[in-house]
């Protein structure tokens, strides 16, 4: 598994250490450049001062040549462990001088093109690795106070001059130097990956946090949030981005508990009341003590088998329109009609609670839908309106048509609903009174209204009026031709 | 012994009834939290059958306020919610039993049985007195091989008076305990009740378990030898 940590470290190290190299290894070429330049200088520096020092005489026609380091010779030339050389030829490769510490042997010579100094590194005799330094020149032609000549102030011909010493110095400085940058990277690759591995763990702290707390929520308590205060800014948006999931994942999660508890009251109560009227109906058939009376107790179960048909019904009609499976025959349907047959349904119960009904509609209203699902769902609404309209209280019922098509409302008094019950209307089962009381009404009607307007393209929407009024509407958009 | 039966399905609530008259209980019935509530401050049961979905106010508000007011009635939790959430809610509150709709009526009465022979301190569904034997449970009466025939009341009364054997019961008592309210007793129905019983208990030969003490009541004891 790809580890952040492990994947950070590496590109850190590797990074930085690949910066390092190159930064030691320019810092090096340039110190090593710096090095041989300051080196050569000085070998350049001395030949040209030795040249300097020779002296050219004339004498009966033969030039004499003298050079004042070969008078006064140096210790550095003289032989020994870290001896220098120097050897000077004539322009015909004779050997003129050479220094005590070559012993006779000479230099190896190298190029020299023009009157600059050439250098290049050679073996000296003794077998060290050298650095040498080699020049043409000519040295002035001095006077001779006792005989002067024609000559004097002149150049006598060429000389070829080299000069040697050991660069085994310069190359252990260099050699030091590329071993402290290479002990210095290496430690700083250790360094690196300490340091970045404490820093990278610190900060992935807070990632860790979220993975604890995150491990310390329960399936069956979707209550817990994540603390974002203390997260880093980088973190904080997940960890709000997180609560907001667990937050929707937690109305989720108690909308199922609540469809769950629902549906099991739903189910559960009937059952319940068929089995015990079933057990007390067989105990006073099989006693002495009571007359049975079988008429109450299949009014009962008339009652309860047609309480549950209609919850089965309405579910399986909810569950087919949810997944998709509900066969839609699109046909001219009169509005009005269905308005006036879905009305009629409730007529008897209107008038039990002396419910005041208004209608306001125009003579005929032709949409292109579903009648059977338009039919039902006008049958849901006025079956809630009525349902939940209080005694003495009204339905007012107002299909208008606009260049938007036709909208219907449904408006019935209703003083119970609160304006946080509206996001719950449309919930399957949900209902104002949690204990469900009212065995008649399943909570189902809105949802399959809904879940048949979404079906037929309708936009419902709910809301409540001043004086404790509810009212739904139903848009119909016209026909899309 | 009087139940109450606090549910607001009304055919649930008719049937638990009918069957816990049949099993010999007296029975009240409330459909909402708030009679439920009033009920259970206003009489001594002996034990509540409870719904927790209620108009009003809901079971678990009823249970606690109960508790509040120093009730200890035992109370069964008879509810659609089954989850192991809302059991231990419901028992934590101080619910003494939690069983879940649909329900075999058999269950419920046993439950029932249960709590109100543990409310009297008794574990054993068999109790005894002066030879009798009283199965709580098969709602017999014996002495021996003799079999007592009485009727539901009248063994509601004998298993009262032998859940409080040694103590006086005075007649309000048992009104309260063996009639519910829409019976009403007459000023005598508690001393004829007791007269039939006497006579029953005579014929099997257990002797006069049954002693009235003057302006108090009646006590229930084993005869001194």
């Amino acid at each position: 598994m790809r580890s952040i940590r492990s994947q950070l470290i590496l590109t850190l190290v590797v990074c930085v250490s690949i910066l390092f190299a190159a930064a030691s290894t320019a810092l090096y070429v340039y110190a090593r450049d710096a090095l041989q330049t300051q080196f050569d200088e000085a070998l350049t520096t001395r030949i040209l001062s030795f040249s300097e020092m020779a002296e050219a005489q004339v004498k009966d026609d033969r030039i004499f040549y003298e050079f004042e380091f070969d008078e006064f010779p140096l210790p550095e030339f003289q032989p020994s462990a870290d001896a220098e050389y120097y050897e000077v030829w004539r322009d015909d490769d004779s050997v003129l001088i050479r220094s005590a510490s070559l012993k006779n042997r000479d230099l190896p010579r190298i190029a020299v093109d023009d009157a600059l100094p050439a250098l290049g590194d050679v073996p000296l005799p003794d077998g060290r690795r050298g650095r040498a330094v080699a020049l043409w020149f000519s040295p002035l032609i001095e006077s001779d106070d006792e005989s002067p000549t024609m000559e004097t102030g002149r150049r006598a011909s060429r000389l070829y001059m080299t000069m040697a010493r050991s660069r085994e110095s310069l190359d252990g400085a260099l050699l030091g130097l590329l071993f402290g940058f290479g002990a210095m990277w290496g430690l700083l690759v250790a360094g690196l990956a300490v340091t970045i591995r404490w820093s990278v763990g610190r900060g992935l702290r807070p990632l860790e946090k979220i993975a604890h707390d995150a491990a310390a929520i329960e399936s069956t308590d979707l209550s817990h949030r994540f603390q974002t205060d203390g997260l880093p800014r980088e973190l904080n948006p997940i960890g709000q981005r997180l609560n907001e999931l667990l937050g929707r994942l937690d109305e989720a999660f108690q909308r199922e508990r609540r469809f769950n508890a629902d549906v099991a009251h739903e189910l559960r109560t009937p059952i319940a009341e068929l089995r015990t009227l079933a057990e007390v109906a067989l105990k006073k058939t099989t006693s002495s003590e009571t007359e049975p009376s079988h008429g109450e107790y299949f009014t009962d179960v008339f009652d309860i088998a047609v309480q549950m048909e209609s919850m089965m019904t309405a579910l399986l009609s909810l569950v087919r329109s949810e997944a998709g499976r509900l066969d839609i025959a699109r046909e001219p349907v009169d509005l009005t009609a269905l308005i006036e047959k879905s009305a009629a349904l409730f007529q008897e119960e209107m008038a039990r609670k002396k419910i005041s009904a208004e209608f306001a509609h125009p003579e005929s209203a032709i949409v292109e839908s579903d009648g059977t699902l338009v039919s039902s769902i006008l049958t849901n609404l006025f079956s809630n309106a009525v349902g939940h309209a209080p005694p003495g209280g009204s339905v007012r019922c107002a299909l208008v048509e606009t260049d938007r098509g036709f909208t219907l409302s449904l408006t019935n008094t209703n003083d119970q609903l609160v304006e946080e019950d509206l996001v719950h209307l449309l919930e399957p089962f949900w209902q104002k009174d949690p204990s469900r009381t009212e065995a008649t009404r399943n909570g189902l009607g809105l949802s399959i209204v809904a879940a048949y307007a979404a079906a037929l393209g309708l936009i419902l929407e709910t809301a409540l009026r001043a004086e404790g009024l509810f009212e739904i509407t139903l848009f119909f958009p016209p026909p899309e031709n | 012994m009087r139940v109450l039966v606090i549910e607001d399905s009304l055919r649930l609530s008719k049937y638990v009834r009918d069957g816990l008259a049949q099993a010999g209980y007296s029975v009240d019935v409330a459909h909402d939290g708030e009679e439920g509530l009033w009920l259970a401050l206003s009489n001594e049961y002996d034990a509540i059958i409870l719904d927790l979905m209620l108009p009003k106010l809901d079971g678990i508000a009823v249970l606690q306020r109960l508790r509040a007011k120093g009730r200890k009635t035992h109370v069964l939790i008879l509810t659609a919610r089954d989850s192991v959430a809302d059991r231990v809610r419901g028992l934590d509150e101080g619910a003494d039993d939690y069983l879940v709709k649909p329900f075999a009526l058999e269950e419920l009465i046993a439950r029932v049985q249960t709590l109100i022979r543990r409310s009297y301190g008794f574990k054993d569904p068999v109790l005894s007195i002066g030879g009798l034997k009283i199965d709580t449970a098969r709602r017999i009466v014996s002495r021996g091989s003799r079999e007592l025939s009485l009727t539901v009341r009248e063994f509601a009364l004998l298993e009262y008076l032998v859940m409080r054997k040694g103590e006086v019961v005075s007649r309000t008592e048992i009104e309260k305990h063996i009639y519910d309210e829409q019976a009403e007793p007459s000023s005598n129905v508690v001393d004829s009740s007791i007269h039939r019983l006497r006579k029953k208990i005579e014929t099997v030969g257990a002797g006069d378990l049954i002693r009235t003490r003057r302006g108090m009541g009646y006590v229930i004891e084993d005869q001194k030898k």
